[in-house]
């Protein structure tokens, strides 16, 4: 694919019509450069209100999110902390039993 | 919404507010939402042609924005030309989800679309923008047309097809003759920078 083509098909792909993004920092930056370029179209746009609750709503799949997000994370730290304790009670029981097996031979 | 905005939010330039989230302030994400989303939303009703629909892209692209600038912390070079390619591209996601689905929502008459206006007898006149409508000025009116269906409506090659009874390969040379004629600096190794 020659400079030119590739241009023109980050070009396609700014404009919705190739969904393919294949091409790395290259095909990146032409994109970016043509999302620039075709950005004031959409001042031709009259704006529309959203309904009045959407942003209360965008907060609740925030909030959802992070609630989401410290629960794995407090489930990771209780598997570390169960596989902590788990290793100390093996050192422990294999010092005990290393400590008998000295102390009785 | 009021309660998350405060008076010194209000004057924040749209830079200053994806700093604002980068840094996980929800008071910026409100007055980034209260600044943009009717543009957005716009864009969002325009292609997708159904109020619920538009909603919901609308709504998985503020926590798409928050979740991309708070993970990364970077803002982007160009706040409004990335806004509006999130919404775009959530839009067309949308779109082709509800196509492939074969969903066929009861979608809305041209008429309760939002309509096209003048910008320039909104906000007065732009460099970018007039230099853009310059270019566009030069382009038949059928690869005009083109340009503006798969932009705003989100048609792809085969719907540009049906619409012009052509191959789709001949829409293809078309659009790319379209967009040759776009491009700003011919000469730049960037392309259309």
């Amino acid at each position: 694919m020659t400079e030119e083509e590739r241009i023109l098909a980050a070009g396609e792909r700014a404009l919705g019509l190739d969904r393919r993004d294949i091409e790395g920092p290259e095909g990146d930056r032409h994109r970016s450069a043509w999302d620039r370029q075709i950005a004031p179209l959409a001042d031709f746009l009259s704006a529309v209100e959203p309904p009045a609750d959407l942003f209360t709503e965008i907060m609740a799949d925030l909030h959802a999110e992070q609630a989401r997000l410290v629960t794995e994370a407090d489930a990771r730290t209780r598997s570390w902390r169960s596989a902590a304790i788990l290793a100390v009670l093996l050192a422990v029981g294999l010092g005990v039993f290393l400590l008998a097996e000295t102390g009785g031979g | 919404m009021q309660a998350f905005l405060s008076q010194r939010d209000s004057g924040r330039s749209l830079s200053a507010l994806l700093s604002g989230v980068a840094d996980g302030e929800t008071r910026a994400l409100a007055q980034l939402y209260a600044q943009t989303s009717p543009m957005l939303y716009a864009i969002c009703l325009r292609m997708l042609r159904h109020q619920d629909l538009a909603a919901k892209t609308l709504r998985t692209t503020y926590v798409q924005i928050w979740n991309d600038l708070t993970a990364s912390g970077q803002t982007p070079e160009h706040p409004k030309s990335w806004l509006i390619t999130q919404a775009r591209n959530a839009a067309i996601t949308a779109l082709r989800r509800s196509d492939s689905a074969g969903l066929k929502p009861e979608l809305l008459d041209d008429d309760a679309l939002p309509a096209f206006v003048n910008p320039d007898k909104v906000d007065g006149g732009n460099p970018e923008r007039s230099a853009l409508m310059d270019r566009l000025a030069t382009l038949d009116d059928s690869a005009r047309e083109m340009l503006f269906l798969a932009y705003f409506d989100g048609y792809t090659r085969d719907d540009l097809a049906a619409r012009y009874d052509r191959p789709a390969t001949t829409i293809k040379t078309w659009l790319r003759d379209a967009l040759t004629h776009l491009r700003a600096d011919k000469t730049s190794p960037g392309g259309a920078e």
